[in-house]
């Protein structure tokens, strides 16, 4: 008869450890991906916020708060109530201001603001595979406006929140004006306006405009004159913008072409249509055909077709340009004289504003770029009213202004502009640019096939700027691979 | 139950492998086969092997390909001399040859982001060093980033400075490796340095070449980063810097064609898998002595 096993007792208790550990961390899976479920019979009690605060300057404006109560029967997860609330910003850029104005909130509602920031050229990477896992890790998101097409529909529908707590359909129209459809797509309100800007503003060297007794170019022809002539007598490079890359050049683009009152694609419909290339992309094809003469001629910088945001500012800021065309908000980089040797000799108006008739094809429009807000829809139902709370926010006036004087931001609230604290701080020729272009503004083109238009555009028109092609094959080639890809987008 | 308990330990490593690695490589591959588009609502729509054929006849892939082959036999080749010329020179005991070992660590220790802002900073057309002192020299500016026939050539600098040196400390550890005996027999033989060289280093080096080029040769394959970093875009001047890493990159991030982009890298696979195999078959023949 043989010897019964002895068990080593180490061993044994390591293993008894081992599958204890395995259990427990099996449980609490469990209990975490099933909490248990409540019915309670409730008065739930919904704070709003009062956005209409005063305009002066010298009061601190403190959100006045009003209470609905309301009685229902509602079934509840034991959770914690909503204490903190978790957005993504952007890393620069639209970033610093909305840290501003969730901190703001968060002082005057003791709702803590989680902010994770992302550099700007991965954020729509970022933010698209959060949607694409149907990830809850923020309760609020950006909308830049370009995006709208592409990932609008993964924004909750604020229409529900917006008839229960505002703002006012009268708001709007006063205060917000154009820079509510910012967060708009398809008819859907999917984001609260926090930042808004012409695309395209134009930034010249007025110092040099006044030395040489230059008047604002009212056309391409005009604006050539005046960069010869400052590139002969000052030795500087006439014009850029940053030309790197299919984001910049179909920004820059069509920033051009609406000044013209063209447009390639007309994106309020649904499906998108391509517009008749007369006259929009013969108008095009003549700005191209500047743009390369300019490049030829040596007036434009050798490395513009790599240039970034960062390369052309930096370039405008050390005072190698006589113009160039930069998203509105950059006015505080160029204004700062610490990093600009142009700060005080700069002027500002929308590009070609006056242009002669003869000059556009069409009702002028103004390239206006923006970021919204809005609430990631899938989030539980029970964080949205209190996402909500904050979005909305982002509309007091004092938060706009805080934004705008400490955060370089370019308000959506137009009653902003008329402060004596922005005014201080926003040259008079800047905040002009955006009033008179009001009713000229035109959100950027957002279609969903927009990864492929932009490629499509931005590769014929470096085709045209490298001499490859000639400005008008690559304007009827953008044409038609524009139509190829709506068409096999849509059917 | 003590038998087991070695499996029992092997269990939480093997539940990341096959959640980490294999079911999203599984997942990945039947995806392939369908539409999969977030943007466009679709999910999981099947399209048999029409994302494989429209990848195979896509202008861009092609583009890629051939952007990617122009950019990673020169940058092996060089990869491989340079490091090789390093370790012999290293493998001298020379005065100061710690410093310079130190030295030759940094390139390999900078993250390719940094890297690559450094280059843009270097290669700038406008304002970057290196025209700057082709200007003193009384030469024209080269315009490195904003000419596509400069963006292979821009990358291929970046690549192999930042890359070399991992070449030459895995061949410098080869040459320590070399035993002694051999290489004084061969010299008390009368053999040259050419011939130490050829039929006493090379051999026992060879293994350790394989392995070297193979890891570069994989890592090139999937460049993206400094694409990225120095052209402000993931594909350089119109497409000229379009590498296979950008395109996939372009279909996933840019497009969310998730089903094509799996197909994509599907593809991408079997490219890596051909060039590693002949690696493998025929320099590992010459081992054979």
């Amino acid at each position: 008869m043989s010897e019964p096993k002895k068990v080593d007792r180490r061993k044994f208790i390591y293993a008894g450890l081992g599958a204890v550990a395995l259990i427990a961390i099996g449980a609490a899976t469990y209990v975490a991906m099933n909490p248990p479920v409540v019915t309670v019979t409730t008065s739930t009690t919904v704070p709003t916020t009062s956005v209409v605060t005063t305009t002066s300057v010298a009061t601190t404006t403190v959100p006045t708060t009003s209470m609905i109560t309301t009685t229902s029967v509602t079934t509840v997860t034991t959770t914690p109530k909503i204490d903190k609330l978790t957005a993504l910003i952007q890393k620069g850029g639209m970033g610093p201001p909305a840290e501003i104005m969730f901190k703001m909130y968060e002082k005057a509602s003791g709702v803590k603001m989680i902010l994770d920031p992302i550099p700007w050229e991965a954020q729509f990477e970022k933010q698209m595979t959060e949607f694409a896992a149907k990830s809850t890790t923020y309760d609020l998101m950006p909308l830049q406006v370009g995006w709208r097409a592409t990932m609008g529909e993964f924004f909750e529908d604020l229409a529900p929140y917006i008839r229960k707590f505002g703002p006012s359909e009268e708001f709007i129209k006063e205060k917000l004006a154009g820079n509510w459809a910012l967060g708009q797509y398809a008819g859907i309100q999917r984001g609260i306006p926090m930042r808004a800007g012409l695309g395209e503003l134009f930034y010249y060297r007025k110092d040099l405009y006044e030395k040489y007794k230059l008047s604002l170019p009212r056309n391409m022809k005009e604006l050539e004159e005046n960069m010869k002539l400052l590139k002969e007598k000052e030795g500087i490079y006439g014009w850029c913008q940053e030309l790197g890359g299919p984001d910049n050049i179909w920004e820059v683009s069509h920033g051009w072409m609406m000044a013209h009152g063209a447009i390639d694609i007309d994106d309020t419909k649904i499906p998108p249509q391509v517009t008749p290339y007369d006259p929009n992309g013969i108008k095009f094809a003549e700005i191209l055909a500047y743009w390369k003469r300019w490049f030829d001629m040596g007036l434009l910088p050798e490395g513009i077709l790599s240039y970034g945001i960062m390369d052309t500012l930096g370039t405008f800021q050390q005072g190698k340009l006589a113009h160039a065309t930069m998203y509105a908000p950059r006015v505080i980089l160029v204004e700062d004289p610490k990093q600009s040797v142009v700060a005080g000799k700069t002027g500002y108006s929308p590009l070609f504003w006056d242009m002669y008739k003869e000059d556009s094809v069409g009702r002028r429009m103004d390239h206006f770029g923006g970021w919204s807000f809005g609430i990631n829809s899938f989030i539980a139902p029970e964080r949205k009213e209190a996402a909500y709370q904050a979005l909305l926010f982002l509309l007091d006036y004092n938060a706009q202004l805080r934004a705008a004087v400490d955060g370089a931001n370019v308000p959506t609230r137009i009653d902003v502009f008329d402060d004596p604290e922005f005014k201080a701080r926003f040259p008079e020729d800047w905040r002009n640019a955006h009033k008179i272009t009001a009713p000229t503004l035109r959100p950027s083109i957002s279609t969903k096939p927009h990864a492929q238009l932009l490629k499509a555009f931005a590769d014929e028109v470096t085709e045209a700027l490298l001499g490859h092609k000639t400005p008008e094959e690559a304007t009827k080639a953008i044409w038609k691979k524009e139509e190829e890809i709506i068409k096999s987008t849509y059917g | 139950m003590l038998k087991k308990f070695p499996y029992l330990l092997l269990l939480p490593g093997f539940t990341v492998i096959v959640t980490f690695l294999l079911y999203p490589w599984y997942i990945s591959f039947i995806m392939s086969f369908y539409t999969n588009s977030p943007i466009l609502g679709i999910s999981m729509k099947p399209v048999g092997l029409k994302n494989y054929v429209e990848v195979l006849t896509d202008p861009l892939f092609m583009i890629a390909i051939k952007n990617t082959l122009f950019f990673a036999v020169p940058s092996l080749m060089l990869e491989f001399i340079l490091g090789l010329g390093i370790a012999l020179l290293y493998n001298r005991e020379l005065r100061g040859s710690r410093i310079f070992r130190t030295i030759l660590l940094l390139p390999m220790m900078m993250a390719p982001v940094v890297a690559a802002l450094m280059f843009r900073l270097i290669l700038h057309t406008d304002y970057g060093i290196l025209n700057y002192f082709l200007e003193l020299l009384g030469m024209r500016k080269i315009p490195w980033l904003s000419a596509p026939q400069y963006s292979i050539p821009s990358l291929i600098i970046v690549e192999v400075w930042n890359n070399t040196p991992f070449v030459a400390f895995i061949l410098l550890a080869g040459l320590q490796a070399i035993p002694q005996s051999q290489l004084e027999a061969a010299k008390i033989d009368g053999a040259n340095v050419f011939q130490t060289f050829r039929y006493i280093t090379w051999p026992w080096l060879l293994p350790l070449v394989v392995i070297a080029m193979l890891f570069r040769t994989v890592f090139i394959l999937r460049t993206t980063d400094f694409v990225f970093i120095l052209f402000s875009s993931i594909t350089g001047v119109g497409n000229s810097a379009l590498l296979l890493g950008p395109y996939l990159y372009y279909y996933t991030y840019r497009v969310w064609d998730l089903g094509f982009s799996s197909a994509i890298s599907y593809i991408l696979l079997i490219i890596t898998l051909a060039i590693t195999s002949i690696y493998i078959r025929y320099l590992y023949r010459e081992m054979k002595f």
